[in-house]
Formats: structure tokens, sequence, C-alpha cells
């Protein structure tokens, strides 16, 4: 218990404290390039009407990537629960984690590269769905298989057919882990930094580049350190919120 | 036109048949009991019925109608489960409507059949509980209101009561007898305890490994059992070697030391057959008559209501009877004469 408490301390509490006083810091041109102090130039800073509007679009990029690993991700759960060798097919899904994930990238670019698709929101979501769709289908086929078949079968014997057995037993059933994965999901990729950054349209601003930006072009630690903080805020309770299903 | 009509059926897992060669029909109304141990092929068979199981080679009429290609859905039948298998996530009342919503019916009429069904199990006042928070009773009664409630021709009971207490299990099992009996329900029934066949049953057809060893009502099995194995497994029974000098009304036998009289039989003098006894059968005989046996006791175990006499016959062979332990025991060492009711003697194959 001490030691959770410990490593809950060290590596959660200490970073955020750091986060939070820098933010209330003054940006200067020094190393590092801020003074401690109680400025709030960087939290009023978020009110600028660029940052909502980035705020905001990460938040549409992330729910459509959450609804398209739903779309994709729940058949595929589903297929490797009642598969004969579940083992084999999940082994098969973490297969693209064998090679690194910005090789990954590279890869997409490579093969986007002449189409009129790279550098536009359809190939950042093909990146987006290609990476995270395992941490969606993960939780969910674990849930999924969980579950007592034989549920199934006496849905199956009180007159339910294929499609109704699914719609009333096995997705009321596969719910905690339906938002375990969506969370997987939507969290990192409210935050995500490489990928629209790699494929994405550059015009289009995104909360995660928009720290990036903060932090190493502009070099205004304090406003970055908002940012991160404005994130957090959002993302923290939402993911309370799914673990207390 | 018979309730259930299994024609040839023969049905396993992978190449190998669990049961083979199975005929056998269920009359309107009438409570069918599979018996038989683990491994007979009972379940196999019952999911055959169900439609979870494809049969190798055979067919299954429902109501007069061959439903052998028909999936699970589409078979107006319902299984009551071992394990129950309500659905954790719906409300008491949302498991009864279930079938009936997945039949379409009007929500008027589903209100109605529910509140049917609920006093029917004696439910009242439970049906917004969840199932997590009744009682292993009031689960297995929830899971027989959802079976009736869309009104099945055929029930479909696996093991039933295995999974209750044993002091609920005679109450529950009386209760359901008389539901299945006044609502005049066609019923399988699959169970591996021969005293809930026997008390349940209008008829019982004994599996053996994969195979009927016979049907008939509890009584035919209990009293004309067809085999040592039939005799053996709807009660405790005492098998001698015999041989056969006269047969017909009763049937005269050989024994090691003397004759004795048995039921009917049909086998021919000279043959070599089993004598069968049943324990609580056999009384103490005054002296040495006709039909009797000569006996050393070798021990008592006390029972409570009754006392099991274990006893050896002259040529070694062990043989034993119960009687009330409200009458005079005999004291190890004694020996005594056992006599018995010619018709209630067994004469089967060897």
């Amino acid at each position: 218990m001490r030691i959770a408490w410990a490593w809950l301390l060290a590596f959660v509490a200490a970073p955020l404290m750091v986060l939070a006083v820098v933010a209330v810091s003054a940006p200067s041109d020094g190393i590092p390039p801020f003074r401690p102090g109680f400025v709030l130039d960087g939290l009023t800073g978020l009110a600028d009407p660029l940052f909502l509007d980035g705020f905001f679009g990460s938040l549409r990029i992330a729910a459509t990537t959450s609804v398209l690993c739903l779309l994709i991700g729940y058949p595929m759960a589903l297929g490797i629960a009642q598969a004969r060798r579940p083992d084999l097919w999940l082994g098969l899904l973490m297969v693209p984690f064998w090679s690194g994930f910005l090789m990954r990238l590279a890869a997409w670019s490579l093969l986007l590269r002449g189409t009129p698709w790279l550098h536009t929101e359809t190939a950042m979501q093909l990146g987006l769905v290609t990476c995270y769709l395992p941490f969606f289908v993960l939780p969910l086929q674990a849930r999924l298989r969980r579950a007592d078949p034989l549920l199934a079968l006496a849905a199956a014997d009180l007159g339910a057919g294929p499609f109704a057995v699914v719609r009333h037993v096995i997705w009321p059933q596969s719910l905690p882990g339906l938002v375990a994965g969506l969370a997987l999901v939507f969290v990192p990729v409210t935050g995500e930094y490489v990928i629209p950054e790699l494929l994405g349209d550059p015009a289009s601003q995104t909360f995660g580049r928009m720290i990036w930006d903060a932090f190493f072009e502009e070099r205004d630690w304090p406003l970055a350190a908002s940012l991160s903080l404005a994130l957090l805020s959002l993302l923290v309770p939402l993911s309370l919120l799914a673990r207390r299903r | 036109m018979n309730a259930l009509e299994l024609r040839a059926v023969s049905a396993g897992y992978g190449p190998v048949e669990s049961v083979t060669g199975i005929d056998l029909t269920v009359a309107p109304g009438e409570i069918f009991c599979l018996l038989g141990g683990s491994g007979s092929g009972k379940t196999t068979l019952l999911r055959c019925i169900a439609g979870f199981l494809a049969p190798i080679r055979g067919q299954v009429w429902l109501d007069g109608t061959d439903v052998t290609a028909e999936p699970p859905h589409r078979r107006d039948l319902t299984t009551l489960f071992q394990s129950y298998a309500l659905f954790p996530h719906l409300s008491v009342a949302e498991n009864i409507a279930f079938g009936l919503r997945r039949r379409n019916a009007a929500k008027d009429h589903v209100t109605a059949r529910v509140a049917e069904m609920l006093a029917l199990a004696r439910l009242d006042g439970l049906g917004e509980r969840r199932i997590a928070q009744l009682s292993g009773g009031q689960q297995q009664r929830v899971a027989l209101a959802r079976c009736l409630a869309p009104d099945p021709r055929l029930l479909l009971l696996d093991e039933p009561l295995s999974a209750l207490d044993p002091e609920l299990r005679a109450a529950t099992r009386a209760d359901l007898a008389s539901i299945l009996r006044a609502r005049s329900i066609s019923a399988v029934f699959v169970t591996h305890d021969r005293s809930e066949a026997l008390a349940v049953a209008d008829r019982i057809g004994l599996l053996h490994e994969g195979r009927l060893a016979q049907t008939g009502t509890p009584a035919d099995l209990f009293e004309r059992p067809a085999s040592r194995f039939v005799a053996g497994f709807l009660g405790d029974v005492n098998l001698l070697d015999a041989t056969v000098r006269e047969s017909g009304a009763e049937t005269w036998l050989e024994l090691s030391h003397g004759a004795v009289v048995g039921g009917p039989s049909e086998h021919a003098p000279g043959s070599k057959v089993t004598l069968g006894l049943r324990p609580e059968l056999l009384w103490r005989a005054g002296d040495t008559g006709t039909n009797t046996l000569t006996a050393s006791v070798t021990g008592l175990a006390y029972a409570g209501a009754t006392v099991e006499i274990a006893l050896q016959l002259a040529d070694g062979t062990a043989l034993r009877m119960v009687q009330a332990a409200s009458l005079a025991r005999p004291e190890p060492g004694e020996t005594i004469h056992v006599g018995w009711n010619p018709a209630t003697a067994l004469v089967l194959a060897a």
C-alpha cells in the first residue's frame, strides 16, 4: 500500500505539481525558459479562440476515431471471443506492435504518397484507427470471453435470432469492456501529437500539436503547461467516469 | 400427434457418437424422463432436441413437424438449464418477458403474462429484482417461469433440481411436477437421479452407453426391468446366478442350493439366467420353506427407519436385505432364512 502511494507521489503527483508551478510562472528567455512566480498569463492565454477551436477539434477527431474503432472493433472482438482459438487471433491482432510505432506511420505515409489523401484528415484517421484499434479490441474481447456462453444459447432457445442474441444479451453484457476500450482510445487520441503531425493536414490544429508548438516553437512553457493542465482536467474526469462502470 | 418424436437419432461431437439410434415419442401433456448416468448421452440428446446440436443421422419431429434442420430459435420449445442461465443484466420480470418479446407479443399481453408467471412461480413483488439478489430456489423458479411464459409446445428440463440444496430439492420437485401436470405441459426431464425420475415421470427412457436400455412407466422399469443394468439402475438389487427349470407365469429356478420361485419369464428350461431380489422386498422366513434361502448374518447397518442386513449364502455369495428398524434384528453370526413373494423376484437374462 505504502509503495503504491510512494509510486503515485513520485510519478504522478510530483510531475503534476511541476506542471502546475510552470503554468503559473512567467515566461522568460533564459534556461529554463520561465521564472517562478504567480502569473496567470499562461492560464488566461487559454481563452484565445484559437485554442478553443483546437480543443473542440481534438475532441471531434477523438470522437470520430472512437466511433470508427467501435464499428470495426466490435465485430472483431466478437469474432475473437467466439473463435475456437481466441489467443491465436489475439496474437495476430498484436503483430503490428512488433514493429515500431513511427515505422508504421512512415509506412502509411509511404503508401499514401502520390494519392490525394496524404496530409488530410482521412489519412490521419487511417493512422489513428490502425494504431488504436487493438487498444479498443483488447478489453472488449476480454469482457466478451468472460460472458457465459450458455446465456447466448438460452436466448436462442427462447426465440432470439442471431442478431437479437447480440442485441439483447451479448451487447448489454459487453458494455463495461466497451467503455474501457473507448476510454483507451478517446483519451490518448485527444492529446495525440505524432499521428496528426505526420499524416494530418498541416493547417489543422489539434491540441497535441498546440502543446508541442508552445513548448518547442514558441518556448512559452507556462502556456504549454496550462494547455496540458486544461487537457488533463477534461480527460481525467472522463477516465474516472469510464472506470466507474 | 406426438409432442416430440425422435426417429433413429444418432448424435455426438466430432466423429464420436454419444447416442445411437434413439427412437422415442413424448405424448402431449406427458412428462418423459431421460434417465442415465454421466456419459450416458442424455445431455447430448437434449441438445439435439433443443437444436444446439445437429444429429449425425435421424430426425427430430415437434408436434408433427420435422424440425431437424431448424435452428434453436425457430423451435417452439424452451429449456430449463441446469445452471438456469438467467440473464444477469435483466430484472426478474425482463427475464420472464424475454421469450414473449422475441415472439413479438403485444405489450399488454407481455405485462399480463409476466404477472401471471410471477404468481405461478410464487415470485410476487420480486419482478424488479436483479437475478443476483435472489436465492437459489427463487432463481430456479424464475428460470421455470421464463420457460413457461411463451407457452411452448415442449419444455426441456436439464437436471433442473441438481443445483438446489438437498432439503429444497424434494419440495421443489413436487412443486415442479404439479405445475407441469396442472398445465398439461409436455416435457422431457433429464436426470441422473432414479428417485427423481420415479417420482416425476409418466414414462422413463433409461439411457445406457448412448442407447435406450428400456422405455416404460416407472413401474415397468422397476418391476419388470429388461436387463440386469436396468434392474440395478432403478434400485438396489441382489443378483444371483440361476438355471431355469420351468418357466411361465412363475419361473422355477435352480440355484446352487435348491430350487426357488421367481416372477414370470419366457426363458427356455435349462438356460442360464440371473435372479434379481430387491433387498427391501426380502423378509425373514420362519423356517426352510420351499421358497427360501438360508444365510448367515455378516453385519448390520442401522439407517434410522430401516436396517440393512448383510448376509452370506452357503456358497459365499453376498446378499443384502433391508427391514424396518422396528422389527427384531438378528445377531451377526446367526443363521436366518430369507423369503420373498415370487412375483417380485426378477428373472433377468444372465
